[in-house]
């Protein structure tokens, strides 16, 4: 197999050319990771021995799909989550909307909502972070 | 088996209605959401026109005698699956003995008070006419014709397990929003008394607010406001109406006919609310008002295109989603 490294100039390229707005690569040498965010692609290379380092104790919950974010369900006032809220695995964060359809945020483990990075009602690409969660364990190490 | 545990009161078994036996006398019936209901349905895969409970008063408990796929559609009650939270308008999944609980509504952002507890599969109950909606005037229909009671069991419809869980969909009070200066508005048809009416009545009727009042049920909708006046005194012989038509007795205040209106009456009609909007009214809490909209046929035929579309597209998004884990 071919090293994506060598095509990361095509790779940009492709990207520039979608509304898709994170590439993640992951491999034995390290992450490549893509951003694009309309304009410009911005490339970051993270070493595997830097990558394990640097590894953050929170988990950034991205967007399984494009879609409109939603904080909250639209019948309520008040947003799911807070920040420094404990959840347990499985609880819907936060919603995308396609179109009539709601889908959950779900959280993936238990933990502390750390961060919220989407604004309420805006539109969310595939893979656009959402939330972060300082899973439990994390902060015990 | 569904089994209830607190009724409240005037909780009923419905489906889409009983149309098409008018000509015996008998009402239509169903759902005063309809559109919650073939939601609702759609959510867990149903046909649109399985029957639902129709929940107006809480609390309301019921405990699921077996696992169960269910949705809270309607009005937004809180509702609560063994005292956790659960979301409205969602697909959820029941284990066996797990007790689901609704509270009054909350209004925070659309104002309803009707709940639909939709289930997978249905409540089986006998069809009658061709339905399964409660005629609770001839007590037939539904479970033994009557509101539901503390202790009753109902049987649900065998399912092939289609339905998924842990999705749901937007509400149509927010996607199909209708108002008039920050108040509920329904589009309203002139009816064939309307020209016998003052001038002043056709204007009151079309710019002032209605309140619903206390006096406001399945049968039908009191509503309180200016008085309306005919330019003559009018003497009608009962003719066959339908939900919807706005009739003015001698009083001047309007009655709007609702689900379980009798198949015929002798009061002038000034309107008739579109069958688009009919949802709207059977949300509208009672003390609340709503505004009147003046409305073309062509207008109101638009209106109910709108609805089935927006319908077939939650079907379509639902199927999509189901069978493959993705919406494009």
């Amino acid at each position: 197999m071919t090293n994506p490294l060598n095509h990361v100039d095509q790779l940009c390229a492709f990207l520039a050319a979608t509304d898709i707005g994170l590439l993640e690569l992951k491999g034995p040498a390290g992450v490549l990771r893509l951003r694009h965010d309309g304009a410009r692609v911005e490339v970051e290379m993270i070493e595997a021995a830097a990558a394990a380092l640097i590894s953050p104790p929170t988990q950034v919950i991205r967007a399984p799909v494009p879609g409109i974010y939603l904080d909250r369900h639209p019948l309520r006032s008040q947003p799911s989550v807070a920040v420094g809220t404990e959840v347990a695995a499985g609880t819907p964060l936060a919603f995308l909307q396609i179109g009539p359809l709601l889908l959950p945020v779900p959280a993936p483990e238990d933990g502390l909502v750390a961060e919220k990075f989407a604004e309420h009602g805006a539109t969310v690409g595939y893979g656009a972070p959402l939330i972060g969660l300082q899973p439990h364990g994390s902060d015990a190490e | 088996m569904i089994e209830v545990l607190s009724a409240g009161a005037l909780a009923t078994v419905q489906d889409l209605g009983r149309t098409g036996a008018l000509n015996l006398g008998v009402g239509t019936s169903g759902a005063m959401d309809p559109l919650a209901l073939a939601a609702g349905n759609i959510l867990l895969r149903n046909e649109e026109n399985a029957a639902a409970l129709e929940i107006p008063l809480f609390p309301f408990r019921v405990r699921f005698t077996r696992p169960t796929v269910f949705a809270v559609t309607g009005a937004d009650c809180a509702p609560q699956l063994d005292e956790a939270p659960v979301l409205p308008w969602w697909a959820h999944r029941a284990d066996a003995g797990q007790v689901l609980a609704l509270a009054v509504p909350s209004a925070a952002t659309w104002r309803a008070c009707r709940a639909y507890l939709c289930i997978a599969g249905g409540i089986d109950v006998p069809l009658v006419l061709g339905s399964r909606s409660t005629q609770l005037r001839g007590a037939f229909g539904g479970l033994e014709g009557r509101p539901l009671r503390d202790g009753d069991g109902l049987p649900i419809v065998a399912t092939s397990d289609r339905a998924k869980t842990g999705f749901g969909i937007t509400p149509p009070g927010l996607a199909l929003p209708l108002e008039v200066d920050g108040l509920p508005a329904v589009r309203v048809l002139p009816a064939a008394e309307y020209d016998s009416f003052t001038p002043s009545s056709h204007e009151a009727l079309w710019s002032e607010p209605w309140k619903i009042t206390s006096q406001s049920d399945r049968y039908g909708y009191r509503l309180a406001g200016p008085e309306l006046r005919p330019q003559r005194p009018m003497e009608l012989r009962s003719h066959g109406i339908v939900p919807g038509v706005i009739q003015v007795p001698h009083g001047g205040q309007p009655i709007i006919q609702m689900r379980d209106a009798q198949p015929s009456g002798g009061y002038p009609k000034i309107g008739t609310v579109i069958d688009a909007d009919l949802w709207r009214l059977g949300q509208a809490p009672i003390g609340s008002r709503i505004r009147f909209v003046l409305c073309s046929w062509d207008e109101a035929l638009d209106a109910l295109a709108a609805t089935r579309r927006w319908l077939s597209n939650v079907r379509r998004l639902v199927e999509l989603y189901c069978d493959q884990g993705a919406v494009r």
